[in-house]
């Protein structure tokens, strides 16, 4: 009988499993509703702009879920801050044509906010990030 | 010539009240820029016959605003300038915050007056210039209109 050996099949990354599983669910996910590829890279570019520390998008899971508004975590003067939501929101435009495009819908409505600290986060709500830490918030997740 | 319409005279009666407004109540001059953007956007309607489809049914579920800015995109997406999308939507955020101070604890940490009057003149002059160039899209629009029919005429 061959012993199996199975700590070697171990890999050195823990949850390796769990970590391949979502990334090929996230890129499934992402085949079958291509916007949110597009939302991700929105999202890059606004973590790209001059002061911006982070950002993420906020859509409903119920009623107008064709609504994100994107947060864009920054510490700016009133000066700077028109640059930025100038950038930004020519940013999401851009986006929404595409994702317009893309789902051949006009009805996309990408809207971008400048704040101080992340809002707090609220029921029935998806958090997009542009990675992996995306929450789907339930009902019975706390608000 | 045709006599300007109302939407245009307020438009333009609006743009005045800014700039006069932009020392002392700096918040109202934000408003008010976004509501002179707002009435050029219905004289451009009213110009092409298309005023009624600003008007909400009464067992709608969108709001006035929400139909002129679907508007807006429609007359981007006619002329292929995002930039006509974008600045209307840039004066219909800031005169939200202006005016409900949105998310308040979010974005702003003093009111609307504070923090408007640490605008400079050129600040507004970025503000104000996003106006002109929504003036400068709705003439393209309307020329780029006037230049179909006329073919479809002959």
């Amino acid at each position: 009988m061959v012993p199996l050996h199975l700590e070697k099949l171990k890999s050195n990354t823990l949850f390796a499993v769990p970590n391949a599983l979502k990334n090929f669910f996230g890129f499934i996910v992402e085949k079958i509703r291509p916007e949110l590829a597009e939302v991700r890279k929105l999202i890059e570019k606004l973590e790209a702009l001059p002061n911006v520390q982070a950002a993420r998008g906020i859509r409903n899971k119920n009623g107008d879920s064709r609504k994100i508004i994107f947060e864009i975590l920054a510490t700016v003067n009133p000066s700077e801050r028109i640059d930025l939501l100038t950038e930004a929101t020519d940013f999401a435009i851009e986006t929404e044509w595409k994702i317009d495009a893309l789902t051949k819908s006009r009805n996309w409505h990408l809207e971008v906010q400048v704040v101080r600290k992340f809002r707090e986060d609220k029921k029935n709500q998806i958090i997009i990030f542009n990675n992996d830490r995306t929450k789907y918030l339930s009902p019975a997740s706390s608000s | 010539m045709t006599e300007p319409s109302i939407y245009l005279l307020q438009a333009q009666a609006n743009e005045e009240s800014a700039k006069i407004a932009q020392k002392d109540f700096p918040e109202w001059a934000i408003i008010m820029y976004f509501y002179a953007a707002l009435h050029l956007i219905n004289d451009y309607a009213l110009e092409l016959n298309q005023i009624d489809l600003l008007k909400v049914d009464e067992d709608s579920k969108i709001s006035q605003h929400s139909l002129r800015r679907e508007y807006v995109k429609t007359i981007s997406n006619y002329i292929n300038c995002k930039d006509l999308q974008a600045n209307y939507d840039f004066l219909f955020n800031e005169s939200l915050l202006a005016r409900y101070l949105v998310n308040r604890n979010d974005i702003l940490e003093c009111s609307a007056r504070e923090y408007y009057s640490q605008y400079t003149d050129e600040d507004f002059l970025k503000i104000r210039d996003k106006l002109e160039q929504i003036k400068i899209r709705l003439e393209q629009a309307q020329k780029n209109t006037k230049r179909v029919k006329a073919v479809k005429n002959n």
